[in-house]
């Protein structure tokens, strides 16, 4: 395949696909047990479809200019909706990767790193001019990831997000094979909540440090450069770009299945162009293959493992979790105490084993940990126990499916 | 046609071949270039070749460049400039024998950072065997077989501040108002939630009363 002109007749029958899917599941799907797992599962397909929507509707295969391997961003669907001022796409709080191609919108934590290191106050970025400082887009990122958490809270984390879909399949990939999955204890898990802030530090810290010349005048830690250990070939190329994505489970399978689909050259993947410090090209690292082995092992084990650790979700439960968003959220999961028997269903099935949806005592019950991915809804036998409200209405509730049945 | 005095100029879209030498003789170094060609001036100072509206053929657009090697015979198969999108430059040879080479592509000039040039060696980055100098000047050295330099544009040139503030900024302001907007949005529909919550549990004198609960047990009103 070549690039063509994008073909935008596909997009208002994608959008129709995805109305009349959206009814046929609700329908079909009303008195059925799995009736939101259903409906989420088609969301989340339609999600990544929209998210990547230059698989569908080009550029296919595009050109880039050997050896460095970096595909046209300036064909990228939706990178130029604010023009230089905010030239590298819509900050949507899910993991839908910066890197491949035809994507839409683009990773807020792609945007943060890079906005601090290398593009501080660069005018030029990969293939985009800017007109705005690093300062002046981190706080567009912030303020678009602010207002969809804000309305929609760590909904994109359970419905919407593409490497939640991945988990997803894996957990019915494990189901299909009549495993059971693992839990971890509560302070096990705790501590993996709470890792999230330690993530967001380090790589933070460390864009700071590689951009600190820029930002303050001189290097912060004597002895390196932008990007590295002075002499290195960190030092040299600013090998620690954006370094969470080197780490990213994300940036791999995004990129590996686009070539997949034929909408990116293979040969741009598997070609080294940095030297043995996590051997890479110009998409990905091996280190970045290695976290996504284990983090697949880990999903295949325990549910939206990566969930639990992902910087990003913790990023839109700030903004939607925390004290003062807490009380302005839009979205939020609600449960009747005088409905509830304590069962203790929908602490067994939270794909995070989020315990406040047990524990708290009615009312908001939305916690840090909770994707809204209304699981618990789903499971709770008492009829309106647990409801998913959206600015007080409620969208979804729990069904006596029990006495149904 | 082989070039082999050191002194010679070249004036107006001179042509080349892939045989046409360009020699450095204190140096004993050879270069020629993969395709033909032309330029409008070719000098020769300091050791180097200065080529000035330099084309080579199936490459992109007209450009200078400053090239010398040094015990070494290269083949220069590719020079493109603006390869990105913005000011990227990109000088792609063929080296045989461990020598020297030194490009200049009139970019880079007053340092910089080094994050702004990439050198590979056979499609692998290399950190070490390469320089830049204060002009631009990269020299490479000890590297065989395929080499390519890079240049990227990376520079501190924001904004156009001829714009008014709020247009130089208006994605900015824009977002700031849109967050504004959508925390007060949700206050006002927190607060009417909140009143017509407590409107239900009101009596029709406006009398505040226990709700009772489908056990019969009264609750307090939720506030």
């Amino acid at each position: 395949m070549t690039w063509q002109n994008p073909s935008y007749i596909v997009l208002p029958i994608y959008v129709a696909i995805v109305v009349i899917g959206i009814l046929l599941i609700y329908n079909l799907t009303k008195d059925k047990t799995k009736n939101i797992s259903s409906l989420r599962l088609f969301v989340q397909v339609a999600a990544v479809f929209a998210f990547f929507m230059g698989l569908i509707l080009g550029p296919f295969d595009v050109p880039i200019y050997a050896p460095l391997g970096i595909a046209p961003r300036s064909l990228l669907l939706g990178g130029n909706l604010f023009g230089n001022q905010f030239p590298d796409g819509i900050s949507l709080p899910v993991l839908a990767c910066y890197y491949p191609n035809g994507r839409t919108v683009t990773c807020p934590i792609w945007q943060i790193q890079a906005y601090i290191f290398p593009f501080w106050n660069y005018a030029r970025g990969y293939q985009v001019i800017y007109s705005t400082s690093g300062l002046e887009k981190i706080g567009i990122v912030i303020g678009l990831v602010a207002i969809a958490a804000i309305i929609l809270g760590r909904f994109f984390c359970g419905w919407l997000c593409p490497f939640g879909l991945y988990q997803d399949v894996l957990t019915r990939v494990r189901k299909a094979t009549r495993l059971k999955h693992l839990s971890f204890s509560e302070k096990t898990n705790k501590a993996l909540s709470q890792s999230r802030w330690v993530i967001i530090a380090i790589f933070l810290i460390l864009s700071v440090v590689f951009a600190s010349y820029e930002i303050f005048g001189h290097q912060l830690i004597p002895g390196t450069t932008p990007g590295g250990p002075e002499g290195t070939e960190a030092g040299n190329v600013g090998f620690l770009n954006e370094p969470f994505c080197l780490v990213c489970p994300m940036r791999p399978l995004c990129v590996l299945v686009e070539c997949a689909v034929g909408s990116m050259k293979y040969s741009y993947v598997s070609q080294i162009i940095y030297g043995p410090l996590g051997i890479r090209g110009g998409y990905i690292s091996s280190i970045n293959i290695a976290v996504l082995i284990a983090i697949t092992a880990l999903a295949l084990a325990y549910r939206r493992f990566f969930c639990r650790i992902c910087p990003l979700g913790a990023i839109t439960a700030l903004f939607s979790s925390y004290t003062p968003f807490k009380q302005i959220a839009v979205t939020k999961l609600e449960k009747d105490e005088k409905k509830c028997t304590k069962c203790g269903v929908c602490k067994r099935v939270c794909p995070t084993q989020a315990t406040q949806v047990y524990e708290k005592k009615g009312g908001d019950v939305t916690e840090s940990r909770c994707m809204l991915c209304a699981r618990c809804i789903e499971a709770c036998p008492y009829e309106g126990a647990l409801s998913l409200k959206v600015a007080g209405q409620t969208v979804m509730k729990s069904r006596n499916w029990l006495e149904k049945k | 046609m082989p070039l082999i005095c050191p002194n010679a100029i070249a004036q107006n879209t001179t042509a080349f071949d892939p045989t046409t030498k360009f020699t450095v003789p204190i140096y004993n170094g050879v270069f020629s270039f993969a395709e033909g060609g032309n330029y409008s001036k070719a000098t020769f100072e300091d050791n180097a070749w200065f080529f000035m509206n330099l084309y080579i053929n199936g490459s992109k657009p007209l450009a200078n460049l400053e090239f010398s090697a040094k015990n070494c015979n290269v083949t220069i198969y590719n020079y493109e400039t603006s390869i990105l999108g913005f000011p990227s430059d990109r000088i792609s040879y063929n080296v045989r024998g461990e020598g020297e080479q030194t490009v200049n592509m009139g970019v880079g000039v007053g340092g910089g950072a080094s994050v702004n040039w990439v050198v590979f060696s056979n499609r692998t980055f290399v950190s070490n065997g390469w320089s830049v100098s204060h002009n631009g000047t990269v020299t490479v050295t000890g590297l065989t077989g395929n080499v390519t330099v890079i240049y990227f544009g990376f520079t501190s040139d924001l904004g156009n501040s001829n714009l008014p503030f709020y247009e130089q900024h208006s994605v900015a302001i824009a977002v700031t108002v849109a967050v504004g907007a959508t925390v007060a949005a949700t206050v006002v529909v927190k607060v009417a939630a909140k009143r017509q919550a407590e409107k239900g549990e009101l009596t029709n004198n406006g009398r505040q009363v226990l709700a009772v609960s489908e056990s019969g047990r009264p609750r307090r009103p939720r506030l």
